[in-house]
């Protein structure tokens, strides 16, 4: 019965939330009862003008960051909100996946798959001309597709102190597209919606509406002109711009106009693929084209956008957006899902009337740039109203994150078990790892590609939405963030903390990466006294006042009953004077039970 | 005690839940057998840890050293006239321990002196991971002994877990702590998930009232979530509930642990092992009152410890357990021999155990402790017992476990020592034979606490189900009782009402129909055994027909997956049948086909779908440089045939006849090389190729 512990390696399929939920048979009535007696938070979008303190950059940070770090806290330090807000939003290039795959599989292998295009380790393979094999449908490289999902999500975990990657997360939920496999077109639509919310939003969704996998996953590309597929033409108006009736009264005939409309673009796969370069190719084809008139309704101010023949068809599509991009409800919706997520998703008429149409006034007035019309918000008295604060249940992402930043997992020390005695072995014991595992590249490869998976096991894939409407709990009226937990997630975040606490994350091959103690422990200030560790690990972990009687009861499982308070301080002392073993084990398994004791608190589901 | 407290800490003690994704809430609701019918719980271990390092030598006195005690420990020496003589041993007890005494009369107590380990650690931490992780002093083992031992005997824990035969926690922990000592090598048996107390402070049946902010709101909805997945808190709560204390336990944190063990061990909780602790034995200073050496504050703890012992097994007695339990106390480590200057002791080594319960061997193990005369600090006590050698004994004596048992839990074999003597059940019904009434059990049968067997019927044996839910506003609900055991006859009872014969006439089977929205209950009792088994179950109002079917189209099959009624009424073509699976495959005719699915109750609505089958075509070669052939399975004698680019350009259209081989040809030769789809249709067909032109 000795086995290495290795849960996390099971290939099931990630939770789907809304079925969980049902199953839950969860009595909401209460909490919708309380919801309507939860006060009103009154206020505007007047710049915030009170004490810009820790509490507030926190939840600065919870709104713009994943998961954010301690250290993205020390970079607002000194800072006033404006200069915070500059900071913010400062511009990173979103880069490019290399070749990390290369210890992925055998050297044999990796010849037969890769040899014709092969990159070396370290550089971008994007670019690279596809070779084009036998199955002209499928592309090869499993890995390859593995590199770019760990990118994705090494590009998310290490951001800058900067709104990019939540913003790219806001803009991938409003406009998302599932993963279809293909390396250059997925990085095509990654780097699209990453640059997005700095753009001018009419922009974005031209070049959103020709996006190959765009065109793919909503059926412009087998879209006919004697029979014009709906999908799209419903998406764009519905869930991407204008919103769902009875809020935008567009009607069915304006979704069959705008079919007709925008029949005729397909992407060309050989161009894209065998060539050089990553870029896609995507072409009108006018014989594919419905040239004649095409009427909306009185929402659409009774426009006419006259057919065009022959490769002038394509401007219908410019004219089409800049006709949405008129309506008044437009700028109105995009604020109000601006609102949901940055600020608080359950929508009141208050904050509607007060905060979100007069956003959506700052987004027209900013050429619907959402970055600039996020600043407004996140500047606003209304944004850091005390309400808000640790107002919201975590998505997968963040909560994940958090957790992974706080203990540092991936700085920390390479561990393995010993399926036997269950005595772990460090780094220093290299000969028990592959050596693979000490290039930083191959670990962040495999270490990646687990939190990808493991987001999935807690309910959020980035890339792999559940529908066309992005997930659930960033829209759906009533429940919302409540979404995130269920009676099976609940367990799941539970056994995630346990298990990065004890065993560390796994990598490959047995091989985890556990919080170095060492460093852990030098990340607090004074960790020699008890109670001002407990208060500084609530205050990195808890979105929200750790309870008093959990203090104590924290107190109690490290010390046991009554001990005196200098054991402890003993205990971090011998472990930082002599580094022994026996020192080492013995304060390891005092930060374990802190951290199974914090990450029980309901307050870590908070942010 | 207060109920609210106790509540407030019930979840802890459903310590064991691990994480079980797969059982869904509510699992005890649906069927439950009168206590009295609950088999044999087997043996219980009770371990009390002293928190902070028992002095052994103010706790059993060896009498023959009295005088050079006098002189090493001058500081806390009790008069010896305050001792209480164990009449044994040349032991006496410290004045606290006045029913241990009485225990030790009624053979019911067990001294075991000078236990500890070699090399021992001075640091609290590093010296409790030891004895709770039973590991070597130079080794370092990340799980607990109870842990691996619960571990050992469940290997399968916690995937299926609760189950029918362990429906209550392993193992349950009082207070808040986890202990190293329960945790396994690869689950957490002791700290779960599912204990919705280590979240958060809850009070008042775990309804924490937090404020009616936002924030506020979603610590509601987790705290009920959390309430809800935890598998075990409503089995605990309900033995906790099923009977009360007759026998009034000690004010104090102990005896509020105590109180609660034997109140769930009472209540028919067929856990093993409990976990109490008590802390202040640390006594640096203070450990003896500076005017009278019988006081302070290690005479308080010990009375507290004496008083709280004393009333559990009291109240176990009354209850007639307390054959079953074995109480045990171990600290980290002892004192030292000599007192200090703050009327204390330091950290010391080897110290005495207590053991407590019906079936000891009561002799004391060990000799008296040889104290130096010219004792100084650093002088402490020789081991004469390994910690392991009680671990090892308590394992295979009443615990149960072989010496691979042993080997996987203490990763070593150690010499055993007396406690009850050799664990023997040759029948294997989990009563030790020497109270064993029925030493010749057949295997598998379920037994009483006498070790005799039962009257039981295996679980699956009755089979109550909601047949149908009612429609809303009406009440034509159904539950459906049968029964597949045909050797004795039964009769039932809805409600408490009449009871209604459930035999060889009805074939064990029974409808009850009519009715509206509720809960019923339905009690089940074999005619001329004293067996009852009752149900619960709900009659809810009906989620819609749910279907989900998936064409397969080599096998020209629909599979149906069916849910949210107990029949379904199928009509697929002019085919009409009802079906009790929820699973089904049906065989479908080539072209257009009509399935429609409804259930008995209107409100769930009807399912309608219509799904065209192709009859099998192949074309070949592909890739092609132009000739194209193409084969027509079926009847249909002309197909139309149309050919596109992959931009979606019609290149090609024609209604073509099919030879009497089912064969047609086209010629694509002058088309540019790349790739088309080829659609064929017709009454019978309907199917798209992609081809490559080379």
């Amino acid at each position: 019965m000795q086995k290495i512990p290795r849960p996390f390696r099971e290939k099931n399929t990630p939770i789907d939330l809304v079925r969980q939920f049902e199953d839950d048979r969860i009595d909401l009535q209460p909490l919708l009862e309380s919801r309507k007696v939860t006060l009103e938070v009154e206020g505007s979008l007047n710049k915030y003008t009170g004490p810009f303190d820790k509490a507030h950059k926190k939840h600065l940070l919870n709104r713009c960051l994943v998961g954010y770090a301690e250290h993205h806290l020390k970079d607002l330090d000194n800072l006033s909100l404006d200069q915070a807000i500059d900071l913010l939003f400062t511009r990173h290039d979103i880069g490019e996946p290399v070749n990390n795959y290369y210890e992925d599989l055998s050297a044999s292998e990796y010849q037969s798959i890769y040899n014709n295009e092969d990159v070396a380790p370290g550089t971008p393979f994007l670019s690279q001309a596809y070779v084009k094999n036998n199955n002209p449908d499928e592309i090869s490289g499993g890995e390859r597709h593995n590199a770019i999902s760990s990118w994705l999500y090494s590009s998310i975990y290490h951001q800058p102190t900067s709104v990019e990657w939540k913003l790219f997360l806001f803009l991938h939920n409003l406009t998302p597209v599932q993963d279809f496999g293909r390396h250059k077109t997925r990085y095509a639509y990654l780097k699209l919606v990453y640059e997005g919310s700095f753009r001018n939003y009419r922009d974005y969704i031209y070049d959103l509406t020709l996006d190959p996998t765009m065109l793919e996953y909503l059926n412009l590309q087998a879209s006919q002109k004697d029979t014009p597929d709906e999908n799209y033409a419903r998406e764009v108006q519905e869930l991407f711009t204008v919103g769902k009736r009875p809020f935008a009264d567009f009607t069915e005939d304006d979704v069959r106009e705008a079919a007709r409309l925008l029949v005729g673009w397909h992407f060309d796969w050989d161009q894209t693929m065998y060539t050089e370069g990553w870029e896609p190719v995507v072409n009108f084809n006018e014989y594919n084209h419905d040239t004649g008139d095409k009427q909306f309704s009185e929402f659409y101010n009774n426009s006419l956008i006259e057919g065009r023949e022959g490769p002038s068809g394509r401007e219908e599509l410019g004219e089409f957006l800049d006709m949405i991009f008129e309506t008044e409800k437009c700028a109105i919706y995009l604020s109000r899902r601006l609102y949901q997520f940055f600020v608080y998703p359950a929508v009141s008429e208050y904050a509607d009337e007060q905060i979100i149409k007069p956003l959506a006034q700052v987004m027209r007035d900013s050429n619907f740039s959402l970055a600039e019309t996020l600043k407004v918000l996140l500047s606003s008295e209304y944004f850091f109203a005390q309400e808000f604060h640790n107002a919201m249940i975590s998505s997968p992402l963040d909560f994940s994150f958090k957790v992974m930043k706080g203990l540092s997992i991936l700085e920390g020390d390479l561990v393995r078990w010993d399926e036997n005695t269950y005595v772990s072995y460090f780094a220093e014991d290299s000969n028990v790892f592959h050596p693979k595992l000490s290039q930083p590249d191959t670990r962040e490869y495999f270490f990646f590609r687990h939190m990808n998976w493991r987001t999935g096991q807690l309910g959020l894939e980035v890339h792999h939405p559940p529908n066309v409407s992005g997930w659930p709990a960033f829209y759906q009226d009533p429940i919302y963030d409540l979404y995130w937990i269920n009676s099976v997630t609940i367990k799941a975040r539970k056994e995630f903390t346990e298990s990065m606490t004890r065993w560390g994350a796994w990598i490959e091959d047995g091989a985890h990466l556990r919080l170095s103690l060492e460093k852990f422990i030098a990340s607090f200030e004074n960790p020699r006294q008890l109670d001002s560790m407990i208060s500084q690990l609530a205050d990195r972990f808890l979105g929200g006042e750790i309870p008093e009687a959990a203090l104590i009861r924290i107190r109690k499982s490290v010390l046991g009953n009554e001990l005196n308070e200098n054991y402890w301080t003993d205990a971090v002392d011998d472990f930082n004077t002599t580094k022994s073993r026996n020192a080492y084990n013995t304060l390891y398994w005092r930060i374990e039970q802190f951290m199974y004791q914090i990450f029980e608190l309901y307050e870590a589901h908070l942010f | 005690m207060n109920r609210r407290t106790f509540i407030h800490d019930l979840s802890h003690l459903a310590a064991l839940g691990g994480v079980l994704p797969t059982l869904g809430f509510g699992m005890f609701d649906s069927s439950y057998e009168l206590l009295s019918e609950t088999v044999s719980p087997g043996n219980v271990l009770i371990l009390i840890r002293l928190d902070g390092g028992n002095d052994g030598l103010n706790t059993v006195i060896p009498l023959d050293q009295y005088s050079v005690l006098n002189s090493v420990r001058p500081d806390v020496i009790m008069p010896e006239n305050k001792l209480i003589n164990l009449g044994k041993s040349d032991l006496a007890l410290h004045p606290s321990l006045s029913d241990f005494k009485a225990f030790s009369d009624e053979k019911r107590m067990k001294v075991i002196q000078n236990v500890g380990y070699e090399q021992p650690d001075f640091s609290h931490f590093r010296s409790m991971d030891i004895w709770q992780s039973a590991s070597n002093y130079d080794e370092f083992i990340s799980s607990g002994w109870l842990g691996r031992y619960l571990e050992d005997k469940h290997p399968s824990f916690p995937n299926s877990y609760p189950n029918d035969t362990y429906p209550h926690p392993l193992a349950i922990e009082l207070g808040h702590q986890t202990s190293l000592m329960l945790t396994g090598q690869y689950t957490f048996p002791s700290f779960t998930a599912n204990n919705p107390s280590h979240f958060s402070e809850i009070i008042n049946e775990f309804d924490h009232n937090y404020p009616n902010t936002r924030s506020g709101d979603k610590l509601k909805y987790i705290q009920m979530i959390a309430k809800q997945s935890n598998l075990y808190s409503q089995v605990v709560k309900e033995a906790y509930e099923a009977v009360g204390n007759t026998v009034e336990f000690p004010d104090s944190h102990l005896g509020w642990q105590f109180e609660i063990i034997s109140r769930l061990i009472k209540g028919g909780l067929n856990t093993r092992v409990y976990v109490a602790q008590i802390g202040g034995f640390d006594t640096h200073d203070s450990q003896v009152d500076l005017s009278d050496a019988t006081k302070g504050e290690h005479a308080t703890i010990l009375k507290e410890l004496n008083d709280a012992v004393a009333a559990l097994i009291r109240s176990l007695d009354a209850s007639g357990d307390s054959d079953r339990v074995l109480t045990m106390t171990f600290s980290e480590f002892g004192r030292t021999i000599v007192s200090n200057g703050s009327y204390g002791t330091d950290h010391g080594t080897a110290a005495p155990m207590f053991i407590f319960g019906n079936q000891l061997d009561p002799s004391v193990l060990g000799k008296n402790p040889n104290i130096p005369a010219n004792a100084q600090w650093q002088d402490n006590l020789e081991v004469e017992f390994d910690f392991r050698q009680i671990y090892s004994s308590v394992i295979s004596q009443w615990l149960g476990g072989n010496s691979q048992t042993e080997l996987n839990v203490l990763f070593n074999e150690f010499q055993k020592v007396p406690i009850t003597g050799e664990y023997v059940d040759l029948d294997e019904d989990g009563v030790r034979d020497p109270i064993d009434e029925c030493l010749n059990t057949p295997a598998g049968a379920m037994v009483d606490v006498r070790g005799c067997t039962v009257f039981s019927l295996p679980h699956d044996t009755f089979e109550v189900k909601v047949i149908s839910a009612t429609c809303p506003g009406s009440a034509n609900g159904v539950i459906e009782i049968s029964c597949s055991n045909s050797s004795y006859s039964y009769s039932y009872s809805l409600n408490g009402s009449a009871s209604v014969p459930l035999s060889q006439e009805n074939n064990f089977y029974d409808r009850i129909e009519n009715l509206s929205k509720g809960t019923y209950q339905i009690a089940i009792a074999v005619n001329g055994q004293n067996y009852e088994r009752i149900y619960s179950v709900t009659v809810g109002e009906p989620n819609p027909l749910a279907a989900n079917s998936k064409l397969q189209v080599d096998t020209k099959s629909l599979e149906l997956n069916l849910a949210g009624a107990a029949e379904y009424h199928v009509q697929l073509n002019s085919t009409r049948f009802s079906t009790r699976e929820n699973y089904l495959t049906l065989n479908l005719r080539p072209g257009m086909n009509r399935l429609t699915v409804s259930t008995d109750l209107g409100c769930q609505g009807i399912y309608e779908e219509e799904f065209f089958v192709s009859e099998k075509v192949q074309v070949y070669p592909n890739p092609t440089s132009g000739p194209l052939n193409i084969y027509v399975a079926g009847i249909d004698p002309e197909v139309n045939v149309q050919v596109k680019s992959i931009g979606g350009i019609e290149v090609y259209r024609k209604t073509l006849s099919v030879d009497s081989r089912r064969k047609l040809g086209i010629n694509l030769s002058d088309l540019t090389a790349g790739l088309y789809i080829i659609s064929l249709q017709g009454p019978t067909v309907n199917t798209s190729h992609k081809i490559i032109k080379t």
